[in-house]
């Protein structure tokens, strides 16, 4: 391979656009920049010649903020690239093009305390039941969150001849109820712990936990498996390849014991790759499905049971676990 | 490790929307019967979901730094302090979500963090310095008149 040299010809001539602070172009990295350049070859016979590197970055952030609700927004476009009009004579023949698209939109009220007649003190930990009972028959108390996020590059040489194209995309939504809204009442999810809160002793008694309404999130990606032993047994190589992944967890309070909160945590995810070829569908590695339960005691014991397989970490159908979490203080 | 103090109005804001909002049922302090909320950490609380994903993970704990930051404006303070005058709600929400996420961290921790965020009542207040500000200014007859009436000379 030969080794070229390149020669900032006319490094001066820098084309920028100007800042504009929070609400448009942010940072000293930010705007056009575009380098005429000179190349000349290091060795061999062929001759120098002249090209350009450039430079774009462009982020756009827009906040909208109010007391109790959010929406926050951030764009960023990055290309870079070095091109020479004699594409042979370029030693970084490689371009890149980024978009990433970050959205993220989350309202939150608290529950109501210390009306006319109350017994509860937000201010003094002491009427910390009292507080309680009332968060309990609080209509607000909500929270919603929206995530969503785009991320898309191109990669090629100067004349498009080789690219590679990644690309991902999610959207997470978490929907807290109110303590004494219809949703958190009906949550059908929470039925069995909330039997067994009631019978243990638990603070909440029979009353819901708005921490068991499910919290979704949706992601599409494009996957490089250069490490996928199977995949490369039966195609031969890796390509690259899309993949849809559903992910959907829950949190709710058992019970208690010893004077301490037990915890059930839930998370079920599933993973199908978009448009597998057939033998990968007859191999069954297109789609994978994964289910981890944990039962723990506050500073305590944690049992996991994990079912189903995870892309990238296919050991075991079902594993029971039993441990005991130590303290180091 | 460090347990919660009563007097600092931060770990009883902590407190109190930890209980409030079903996360924890332990006591202020450490009794006979149960170690102090101040010791807990934040994998034990009830929002922590170790069986789910880290991006999962940080969006519920960005969830739960909002909800708390609601839950202090309203009931507590909308001061900050001075290093966090400037800041947004989302600037701020990620502040308080970096504790919640990390499981090691304890909600002394996070009382912590709220308290260098947030000036309490019993902290002194912007309007000390407003007040000090005006001391000197001269007052019009009529502004005197009002504050005598009200038993300010």
């Amino acid at each position: 391979m030969k080794h070229m040299l390149a020669w900032a010809a006319l490094a001066g001539l820098f084309l920028s656009l100007p800042a504009h602070g929070a609400s448009g172009l942010a940072g000293e990295d930010q705007g056009i920049v575009v380098t005429p350049k000179y190349f000349e070859p290091s060795a061999g016979s062929t001759s120098g010649g002249m090209g350009f590197s450039y430079k774009i970055r462009k982020s756009i952030t827009s906040t909208d903020l109010a007391k109790d609700a959010y929406r926050v927004a951030d764009l960023d476009f990055k290309a870079d690239g070095n091109v020479a009009f004699n594409r042979n004579i370029n030693p970084a023949d490689f371009l890149k093009t980024g978009l990433e698209l970050n959205y993220v939109a989350q309202y939150a009220s608290a529950v109501a305390q210390g009306g006319p007649g109350s017994k509860c003190d937000p201010t003094n930990p002491d009427t910390v039941q009292a507080c309680e009972e009332e968060a309990r028959r609080s209509k607000a108390g909500d929270a919603l969150a929206l995530i969503a996020g785009l991320v898309a590059s191109v990669e090629s040489d100067q004349r498009f001849e080789k690219r590679n194209e990644t690309f991902g995309a999610h959207l997470t939504t978490l929907y807290r109820p109110a303590p004494a809204s219809f949703a958190n009442q009906a949550n059908p999810l929470d039925w069995p712990f909330r039997l067994v809160r009631g019978l243990t002793g638990h603070p909440m008694g029979f009353s819901p936990s708005p921490d068991a309404f499910p919290k979704v999130r949706l992601a599409v990606e494009r996957v490089h498996p250069s490490k996928d032993k199977d995949r490369t047994a039966i195609l031969g190589d890796t390509p690259d390849y899309n993949r849809a992944n559903v992910e959907i967890d829950m949190t709710s309070p058992v019970g208690k014991l010893q004077g301490r909160q037990v915890k059930f945590e839930w998370s079920w995810r599933y993973f199908k790759e978009l448009g597998p070829p057939d033998a990968i569908q007859a191999a069954g590695l297109d789609q994978y499905r994964y289910s981890a339960a944990a039962l723990s005691l506050d500073s305590g014991w944690k049992l996991t049971y994990a079912t189903g397989k995870l892309p990238l970490g296919r050991e075991g159908d079902a594993v029971w676990e039993l441990g005991y979490k130590i303290k180091f203080d | 490790m460090a347990e919660l103090d009563r007097s600092k109005q931060a770990d009883v804001s902590a407190f109190m929307f930890m209980r409030v909002n079903g996360q924890s049922i332990r006591p202020f302090v450490s009794t006979d019967a149960s170690p102090g909320m101040g010791t807990q950490k934040m994998s034990d609380l009830t929002y922590f979901n170790s069986a789910g994903s880290q991006d999962m993970l940080k969006a519920v704990a960005a969830q739960i730094a909002h909800m708390l930051m609601v839950y202090i404006n309203t009931y507590y303070t909308q001061q900050r302090e001075s290093a966090f005058e400037d800041k947004t709600v989302p600037q701020i929400v990620r502040v308080f979500a970096d504790v919640l996420v990390d499981p090691g961290k304890t909600v002394h921790d996070l009382a912590s963090t709220v308290d260098k965020v947030f000036r309490y009542k019993n902290e002194g207040s912007a309007a000390v310095p407003v007040a000090a500000m005006t001391a000197d200014q001269p007052l019009s007859a009529a502004v005197k008149k009002r504050l005598e009436r009200i038993g300010i000379n």
